[in-house]
């Protein structure tokens, strides 16, 4: 047979997979604040950890990013110095901390969330017992590639990229990612706060406050409480 | 103007389509459900715009087509050759084996995904879909002469990777 008789015969593709769609429009409703978003997401049972958070950011509005890249990059700052401080005050408790790493730039390529050939060059405190201070930080290969803490760094980095470039609903869109993906999450105190932010960016001020006050209630000693309440109290 | 598609019954009927229109736009199995959500974020912001007395898919299929440029933009995309799993995306295979064999269904698979990104979008299109040309130079925002000429193109690369993928395989 002539091959454009068979290319004619393919058809738009079948059905996708259901678990693949549950997800997505959990995230997306999440992100588009609709009133089903928290019995989406509530009711994503346990959705499987195997998959590679590997988001990419695409939308190419860069015209003002360059002063986002700025604002953002102040915050992180502050978000870097907060975390090890937080670290060196809760050493009885052994917990994660994410030291925020350089805002992944649009213009460079991601680095695959889970690929052993790119480590994350950022230092991280893990659960293995190193006390998570500025001082001890472990080796960036600490965090070993693959495992879900390092996925979920990835996809908490993705959502700081989106950040910093303008996005706040793509932010929000990992975010609810991170939060269905990972139940029990290492990470969730940095995604409220960026979650929060994001919110706030969308103008759905309401919304920010209430998660604001239950981050509050979870982290009543988090270093990233006085950033999510001077974004708040911003006009 | 008729009235924009709900979201929700959009998301609901043509989220499969735009999962195999990224898929054979080259988009890899891991990253399909980012940039599905994505393309639907953008739907979203923009279906109210959308004129309901056009045909939906190629509208949707633009917004597929522009997601996955961006995705392949990224260089650690392009290193990767998306091969797109024939016994996912032939959902016709087995009703039309008497006519059309199964292998031949993967061939043509896999020969669409070495058809370059912009003109595989108008081969997609107009061969596998059946849109009309100038339906799909206005969705892809291209002149009509453009979209001629992707589509003459496409079919001679598809034509090619065809016929170098028969004679790998010691066919013909």
């Amino acid at each position: 047979m002539k091959p454009l008789e068979a290319l004619r015969a393919l058809g738009s593709g079948g059905e996708a997979p259901a678990d693949a769609k549950e997800r997505v429009h959990a995230a997306l409703m999440a992100s588009l604040g609709t009133a089903a978003a928290a019995a989406a997401v509530t009711s994503a049972a346990a959705p499987s950890a195997t998959l590679a958070p590997t988001a990419t950011p695409l939308i190419a509005g860069l015209t003002t990013a360059k002063a986002l890249a700025v604002a953002g990059g102040i915050w992180l700052i502050g978000g870097a110095t907060g975390a090890a401080l937080y670290g060196a005050m809760r050493t009885q408790e052994v917990r994660v901390v994410y030291v925020d790493r350089p805002v992944l730039s649009h213009s460079v390529p991601l680095p695959p969330a889970t690929s052993p050939a790119t480590p994350a060059p950022a230092p991280e405190a893990s659960g293995s017992g190193v006390s998570p201070t500025a001082a001890k930080r472990p080796a960036p290969a600490a965090v070993a590639p693959g495992s879900e803490l390092a996925r979920e760094r990835a996809l908490l980095d993705l959502a700081r990229a989106d950040a910093a470039h303008g996005e706040p609903a793509l932010v929000l869109a990992q975010t609810e990612r991170h939060r269905v993906q990972f139940p029990r999450a290492k990470l969730a105190e940095e995604r409220e706060a960026l979650a929060i932010r994001a919110l706030l960016s969308l103008g759905r001020a309401d919304e920010a406050r209430t998660r604001a006050e239950a981050f509050h209630l979870a982290y009543p000693n988090s270093l990233l409480a006085p950033a999510i309440d001077s974004a708040l109290s911003a006009p | 103007m008729k009235a924009a598609p709900d979201f929700r019954a959009l998301f609901e009927t043509q989220f499969s389509y735009v999962w195999y229109a990224l898929k054979r736009l080259g988009v890899a199995e891991r990253d399909l459900e980012d940039v599905a959500q994505q393309v639907f974020l953008q739907v979203h912001g923009q279906l109210p715009k959308f004129d309901g007395r056009r045909p939906l898919r190629p509208w949707l299929f633009s917004f597929a087509y522009n997601a996955a440029s961006n995705y392949r933009a990224l260089s650690r995309h392009r290193v990767e050759l998306s091969v797109v799993p024939p016994e996912q995306t032939c959902p016709k295979a087995a009703a039309d084996e008497q006519l059309i064999t199964r292998q031949e269904l993967e061939l043509a698979e896999l020969a669409l995904s070495r058809v370059s990104l912009d003109r595989r979008a108008v081969l997609l299109l107009h061969e596998v879909e059946g849109h009309s040309m100038p339906e799909i130079a206005e969705s892809l925002s291209i002149p009509l002469n453009t979209a001629y000429s992707r589509l003459r193109l496409a079919r001679e690369e598809y034509e090619q990777a065809v016929r170098r993928l028969r004679a790998q395989r010691g066919e013909e």
